[in-house]
């Protein structure tokens, strides 16, 4: 099994469909053979030869391990349907990173476009893990289209923040973001776990059925279908905490928030307007309230 | 062989293999804990009747819980895993879901789950949620008090039950402080439990009975009452026969509670009216654990 590093030599044109770059699949392979692999670029097939340099080492873990060095940012479906193994992008990444992932490792040390984690799949102890050093577009964690469900297993990392429509019907799973997430965050959330380091946007967990939302600055929350916030700290609350905190592994917002607890935790219950009890939870700081 | 002085038998105690399982109780503070535990072990100390041996293993402090706060952690053992299954999610609804401030974990890993939390969460009537940290599931049951966190299982594993050994005095005080002292003793190990009310019965059973009903009768070979009317077993100038039952989650923790056990018996009871150790036994034929008295103290005369 080999260590793959593939260079991207050439500036590309258009959009690069990446789904065929998987580390275990890669992992067996020759440079040549590698070279060989088909890829689409638009409407256009291409192979991999066209774009990377193909570099294998032996591998010091019986991880199947694939390393993409260059700018990735036009190439999409990156780790999609990944089952094991470990791909790591040194900088950053298209859109649909991680998309229907269900098993191994994402590790992206930059951006990442929108529909990051887009219907990762897992159950209670499987699941993916996603991590992405830099900020992520919308839609992370949300459903892919034509889909009713969001992600329903594993795990997102952001550490900076993200755009619009955060775990959107997200059923199952973790996501962490370190800064800060745009509008509509938790939109229709079944189940699962989003904790936001800082502010989230406009109209937070609107429809959501349940789960739980942590933000580390009150929120918005919309009057109509949510419960009066009172400040309460769940049963949950030290395992959930001691949980997200061994994921941090990076400074942010989140990690401070999660060890210096500052303020009082306050939860508000919704949304009812859809027949939610999702709980909404966030610090309140006395030199902060909630509009 | 003696040791401090007291013969100790060349006898086994016959063992049984039983399912076990443990679970941890936190609390608020310490005393809701222990509040909590002695209601849920209550009428746990013979499986003959009660369906379930079951005992507090040790306190927790708060670093050493799930959730960070005081807690006990609880030893439960049983002749089938059916037994268990229903024993513990009855028990832990009746006399830990009810004591204010408690939380409940699994306290035990392993492929063969026993419900708690999955069991529980009905009391909830819709309200209750679910959340799954780190590949565990945990029901959030809404109460008076805030909420019920009860993890959704924990397991069940192969154990050994029925480990034993017998102290016989001249007179009650003598034998009490032999028997506290071993009771003190083994209560400091993990992994096991002496079921028994101090530890120690007087009580001692034989199998089977006169009764068709009973399965189970008073051991006549050591009841001094009846010294002279039935074959004793009962040495010189013994009146009191007390025994000390071990359940364990290995041989080894059993094995190692038994000699534990008779030092601090043999410590205490030299000057007390301490007469003997023995241990009780069916002939071999219905335990698989055969803990040979000799063996397990390594003592020499």
């Amino acid at each position: 099994m080999h260590c793959v590093t593939l260079n991207l030599h050439t500036a590309l044109p258009a959009r690069l469909d990446g789904r065929n770059l998987q580390p275990d699949r890669l992992a067996d392979m020759t440079a040549d053979a590698i070279a060989q692999l088909p890829l689409s670029l638009g409407r256009r097939r291409t192979t991999v030869g066209e774009w990377f340099s193909v570099h294998l080492a032996a591998a010091d873990t019986p991880l199947a391990q694939l390393c993409l060095v260059g700018d990735c940012r036009r190439i999409d479906y990156l780790g999609h349907s990944l089952q094991g193994g470990e791909l790591v992008v040194q900088g950053d990444a298209g859109d649909a990173v991680g998309y229907a992932m269900r098993a191994g490792t994402i590790h992206v040390r930059g951006n990442v476009g929108a529909r990051a984690g887009m219907s990762m799949r897992g159950g209670l102890r499987s699941g993916g893990r996603l991590w992405i050093d830099g900020n992520a577009g919308d839609y992370v964690g949300g459903p892919a289209p034509g889909e009713r469900s969001g992600m329903s297993g594993g795990q997102v990392i952001i550490g900076g923040s993200t755009g619009d429509f955060l775990g959107q019907r997200m059923r199952r799973g973790t996501i962490m973001v370190g800064e800060s997430a745009g509008d509509f965050a938790a939109a229709e959330m079944v189940a699962g776990t989003i904790a936001i380091g800082a502010n989230v946007g406009a109209s937070p967990a609107l429809g959501m059925r349940r789960g739980t939302l942590l933000v580390g600055r009150p929120p918005r929350l919309a009057h109509v279908g949510f419960t009066s916030p009172r400040a309460e700290t769940p049963s949950v609350w030290p395992l959930l905490r001691a949980s997200l905190s061994r994921q941090l592994t990076r400074p942010c917002s989140l990690q401070h928030r999660l060890a210096d607890q500052a303020g009082t935790m306050m939860r508000s219950l919704g949304d009812l307007a859809a027949g939610g009890m999702g709980e909404v939870l966030w610090f309140d700081d006395a030199s902060e309230q909630a509009s | 062989m003696k040791l401090h002085g007291i013969p100790i038998d060349d006898t086994f105690a016959e063992a049984f293999d039983m399912k076990a399982t443990r679970v941890i109780i936190t609390a608020a503070d310490a005393q809701w804990a222990r509040d909590a535990a002695a209601a849920f072990t209550g009428f746990g100390t013979s499986v003959i009747a009660c369906g379930i041996e079951i005992a507090v293993e040790r306190e927790l402090t708060p670093e050493k819980t799930p959730d960070g706060r005081p807690g006990v952690a609880v030893l439960a053992f049983a002749v089938s895993g059916k037994e268990l299954e229903k024993q513990i999610p009855r028990r832990a609804g009746q006399c830990v879901l009810t004591c204010p401030t408690t939380a409940m974990f699994a306290g035990m890993e392993g492929e063969k789950p026993v419900a708690i939390g999955k069991s529980l969460r009905y009391f909830g009537d819709g309200f209750q949620i679910s959340k799954a940290i780190d590949g565990r599931r945990y029901w959030r049951i809404p109460v008076m008090d805030g909420e019920f966190l009860c993890e959704a299982e924990t397991a069940r594993v192969d154990a050994v039950g029925g480990g034993n050994f017998f102290l016989f005095g001249s007179e009650i005080a003598g034998v009490s402080a032999a028997c506290r002292a071993a009771a003190a003793a083994i209560a400091k190990l993990p992994n096991v439990i002496a079921p028994f009310p101090g530890g120690a019965t007087r009580s001692g059973s034989k199998v089977g009975s006169k009764y068709a009903a009973l399965f189970a009768s008073t051991n006549e070979a050591y009841c001094p009452s009846l010294r002279g009317t039935v074959a004793s077993k009962l040495p010189e100038g013994a009146n009191i026969a007390l025994e000390i039952v071990i359940d364990g989650l290995t041989a080894a923790d059993v094995s190692h509670a038994m000699r534990i056990g008779i030092t601090a018996a043999c410590e205490v009871g030299a000057d007390g009216g301490l007469l003997a150790i023995s241990a009780g036994n069916y002939g071999g034929k219905l335990g698989r654990h055969h803990f040979h008295l000799h063996e397990v103290m390594q003592c020499t005369v």
